[in-house]
Order: structure tokens, then sequence, then C-alpha cells
């Protein structure tokens, strides 16, 4: 195995963790009851049991009103938590990447870090009420011309397909995502230089994108676009390019009264300057609520306490470490995952979508946080976390069950 | 359905599963015991209703398509809530052994530096252990398309770690 094989086998979380089934011949006598046939069940299963845990956490917190001393009263907020933590954090990385790393982190506050809280309004999401309805309307806006069906039976996903193929799929889990794709491809080209020489100029992309997201016509506010391209390819026996095909892609971040937010288009435009693939929400912000903010130096607290409740098998674990004691040498095996501790300096706010109890959609604040990493060994990076930043007094968050199993939540 | 038909589920699930749990375990990860027993039982129902469209040669990276199917549909269902993932940025000081199993930021990095189609097929090879021709069956490409991929995918990846390895 080369260096970097094991460098990489090192952050593999199934290493440390391999996965066994709790009960599998439970599991083959289940799903072989099932009829080789049967579509629909798959997801449906899935969704029912995370619409159960949100029915029962909306048991547990309506009513609840939180009011700061003499200043405004405000509905206690009561998101599902993923984990039973104690404090809800969002999930989007920089990169956007899925991927987590096994290991375990310290969070203190560095000086740079304020005890007054700032302020940033939140915000309640309008979403369209008939999804089917909503396929069809943006469907339209596509050139796609047919009947919205609802793909997984339980009526969250909807697509829409006209006789050449093209797509409109319509996700309402959420905050609800439109996604079209077109089966219109450019012109193949021999190489990938030259597909992506025959692409449309930037300017030509943006406009184009910005025609459709005018008909969507939900009214959010876009961002600067950010521009890439993405390249189709088919290859020789010895491995050079036979053909290259290249679409311009545009990525817009919705904003709201200038903070970003963590929601976002993309357009992928073709050399024939045809759309050919694009995302996006589908929503309309509400007024603006000013729920208080806790410090950014609170917000730390909160980050640890999600830590605490992140690795609860960590008795199962290998890692070990020694501790010398007055001359002599103990030996202690600790169980759990690589601690790392950071120290957070600085922070930005943003937006991030949380849903409630209740199914409703919000844009909440966050802290997106800055700061330097150290392990065990002194060595130290950059790092970039992100936690909610409304004062917990108005936020209650709930746990799917009391026995600890989310049934279906899941936390990425 | 035919017990021909359930002999060869029983036994894909019995030498598959766990490998279908760790690949769904490192996208989703921490996930606790039940959740991910509830992914890996949705992606083996899909498994059992196509399992005459189970390839013989390709079994395992058959399944890894399904569980991946699954995965998508998980985190479009989910709301955005809960979790965080680290950005690191590369670190200055001189490397050790130990520092590759104890906070390896470089590696992180490099991999945070990867566009995600890229990073998936580079640990499906690392992680899952699907080689070239596994990596052909999955993505419907030649084991030769699978192989030149790969290879540049490792370049980018060690370029990128070079970078990070000599700040």
């Amino acid at each position: 195995m080369s260096d970097l094989e094991d460098r990489l086998a090192a952050l593999d979380p199934a290493v440390r963790q391999p996965y066994q089934h709790q009960n599998l011949e439970s599991m083959i006598s289940r799903v072989t009851q099932l009829p080789t046939t049967s579509r629909g069940r798959v997801w449906r299963n899935f969704q029912l049991k995370f619409a159960g845990a949100l029915v029962t956490s909306a048991l547990l917190t309506s009513g609840a009103i939180a009011s700061f001393s003499s200043g405004p009263t405000f509905a206690v907020l009561s998101i599902q938590s993923a984990n039973g933590a104690a404090a809800p954090t969002a999930s989007k990385s920089a990169s956007g990447a899925t991927m987590e790393i096994y290991e375990e982190f310290n969070f203190s506050a560095g000086s740079g870090l304020s005890s007054t809280s700032p302020a940033s309004p939140s915000y309640a999401l309008q979403v369209p009420s008939d999804a089917s309805s909503e396929a069809s309307r943006v469907a339209a806006i596509f050139g796609v011309t047919g009947t919205p069906v609802n793909t997984n039976g339980d009526g969250s996903d909807w697509t829409v397909t006209d006789t050449s193929g093209n797509s409109l799929d319509y996700q309402r889990s959420g905050v609800p995502q439109w996604s079209f794709t077109s089966t219109s491809t450019g012109v193949a080209q021999s190489s990938e230089a030259g597909s992506l020489g025959v692409l449309p100029n930037h300017s030509a992309v943006d406009t184009l994108a910005q025609s459709y997201v005018s008909k969507l016509g939900y009214g959010y506010r876009l961002s600067a676009p950010s521009f890439d391209s993405s390249t189709l390819g088919t290859l020789n026996p010895d491995g050079s390019m036979k053909t290259a095909v290249s679409d311009s892609v545009v990525t817009y971040t919705v904003l709201v009264d200038g903070t970003a937010t963590d929601q976002s288009l993309s357009f992928s435009v073709n050399s024939n300057d045809v759309v050919v693939a694009a995302s996006g929400p589908a929503f309309t912000l509400g007024s603006p609520q000013n729920y208080p903010l806790e410090s950014p130096q609170a917000g730390i607290a909160a980050l640890n306490t999600v830590q605490r409740n992140r690795f609860p098998h960590s008795a199962t674990t290998t890692s070990t470490q020694s501790i010398a004691n007055s001359g002599t040498t103990n030996t202690t095996v600790l169980s759990g995952p690589p601690i790392v501790d950071v120290t957070l300096n600085s922070y930005s706010l943003s937006l991030a979508t949380y849903q409630l109890s209740d199914g409703s959609m919000w844009l909440l604040p966050v802290f997106n946080y800055a700061g330097q990493a150290a392990n065990t060994y002194g060595t130290s990076g950059g790092s970039t976390w992100q936690q909610l930043a409304l004062n917990p007094s108005y936020v209650k968050v709930s746990t799917a069950s009391p026995g600890g199993s989310t049934h279906g939540v899941v936390n990425y | 359905m035919g017990s021909r038909d359930e002999d060869r589920f029983t036994r894909l699930v019995r030498e598959h599963t766990p490998a279908i749990g760790n690949y769904l375990r490192r996208r989703l990860y921490p996930l606790n015991a039940d959740d991910l027993d509830d992914l890996v039982e949705e992606t083996m129902i899909v498994i059992w209703r196509r399992i005459k469209d189970v390839p013989l040669d390709a079994e395992l990276p058959w399944m890894i398509g399904v569980a991946r199917n699954v995965l998508r549909n998980a985190r479009r269902s989910k709301n955005r809530q809960s979790a965080f993932v680290a950005t690191l940025q590369p670190v200055a000081d001189d490397r050790s052994a130990e520092e590759y199993v104890v906070a390896d930021t470089n590696i992180r990095d490099a991999l945070a530096s990867l566009g995600d189609d890229d990073r998936e097929f580079l640990l499906l090879n690392a992680w899952d252990g699907l080689d070239t021709h596994a990596l052909g069956a999955l993505y419907v490409i030649s084991t030769n398309a699978a192989a030149v991929r790969l290879s540049r995918v490792q370049k980018r990846f060690r370029e990128l770690l070079g970078a990070a390895d000599v700040h």
C-alpha cells in the first residue's frame, strides 16, 4: 500500500467502525416477503417514518412562547433534532462535500469573538401549496409538456417528462427543489479544449439563465454569477480523447438583504445556447422577523454540545493514547475518535434553511466561524464551522424518539 | 417469486451487506446504527425488487449503484439541519507518522479541493475497494476508461496533496 493510500485509509470511518447489520436474517425475511415488482414501497417506508418523527415532536412543542425580559415576544421555533443534540447545527460545508472525517473537536472561543449579540432577521418561507401544479408550471417554463407523475407515491416527488425525454423533477421535501434535464446535446469536438472553445461567452450564459429566473417568478435575489464548465468525453482504447462535449455552468447563491443563504441555482448551457440542465429552490420569502441572536462566544458552547452527542458508540472504537503519571508511565486505552482542539477567532453571518416541527421552512441566521485547529501533536490548520445563531430561548430542539433512535431522520 | 431468486438474494445480502453498510456509513457519517440499518434495508428492497437485473459479473458495483441512489434520495428527503463538515486548510508544520492518523488536514484539504464526482471516484477505489473493472461497471464505462479516469483523478489528488504538504 502506498503512502497516499495509507493516509486515505487512516481517514476511513468504516475502518474503525466496520458495519454489521443488527439482524441480517430478520431483514432477509422481511424483504423477501415483498413482491419483486413492488415499486414505491422503497422510499415511502423511509419517508413515513420521517414524517412520524416530525409529528411526534410537534405534539411535544406546540404553543410554546418565549420572551426576553421586556423585549419582544416570539413563538419558540421547534426544530427537529437529527441526533438528539441540544442545539442544531447547520450542515453545509464551504466545499459542499458530504464526506465527514472521523475526528472529535473541542471548540474554544478566541479573543476575537464578541460576547455581544449581533442582529440578523429570520424569515419564514412560503412554498408552493400544490406540488403537482408547481411541477407543471416550472416544466412549462423549460418547455417540458406532460402530466406530472408522483414517482414515489407519497406526493413528495413529481416528474414531468415529454415525448423527447426532457424532464422536470420537483421534490417537495424541505425547501422544494426543481431540477430540469434535457436530452439536447452540444456539438461534439475531438478535444476538451475544442469543446470548451465553442461554448457561449459568460455574459450570454448569464443572460439566458436570468431570463429563466425571471420566468420562474419566485422573486428571490441572486448573487453575482459563478462560472464553470463540465465536459463529457468518450475515449479511444488507448485512453486518448475520441469525442468531447462541454457545457457552460453558471451558479448563483440566493441572497436575502445581501446575506448569503444555503440555497443556490445552477444552469448548464451547451454550445447551441440551449439550457440542458438547471436546478434551484421553489419558495418566496416571508416578512423578516427579528428573533434575538446569541453572542458569537455563546455559540461555541453549542458546537461543543453537538460534539458530545456525535460519538455515542465510542466504547467500540480503537484509538489509543499514552498518559504519563508521576514518574510512572501508565498506558491508558482511551476509546473514541482522535481529538482536535479548535480555537475560533472570527465569524460571519449567513442564512441557512431549517424545517420546524410543524413542517414549515425557515431561513435562520447562522454563525460561520473561522479559526485554527490543532491536533494532539501540535500541528494546526485553518477551519470553518457553522452554528445556528438564534438565542436558545427561542429554539426548542426535539429528539425524534426518547429511545435515541431517530428512525429515518438522516443526518449529514 | 421463486426460491432461486430468494437463494440468490440471500447470498447477495450475506456477502455484500457489510460493503453496502460501509459505503453508506462513509457518506453519511456519523449515523446511528438504526438509521444505517434502515438505509441498508431500503437498498436491499430495491435489489430484491430488481433481483433479475443484478448482473452476474458485477454484483457488488451494481448494488453500490443502488445504494448511491438510495443515498441521493435520502439527502433530498431530509431537511437541512444538524451536523457539520469542516473544511481544513493546509498545515505548515513538519509531518509525522502519527499525524496521519490523528488529523491529516492536508489529505482532507486535498479531498475537499477535488470536484464531487472526482472525490467519489477516488474514494470508491480507496475506501470501498472497487477496482477499475468494478468502477467501469458502476459508471457504465469501459474498464480502460475507468482506469484512465482513476489515473487522472489520482494524479490530480497527488498534485493537490503535494501543494498542501510543502506549504
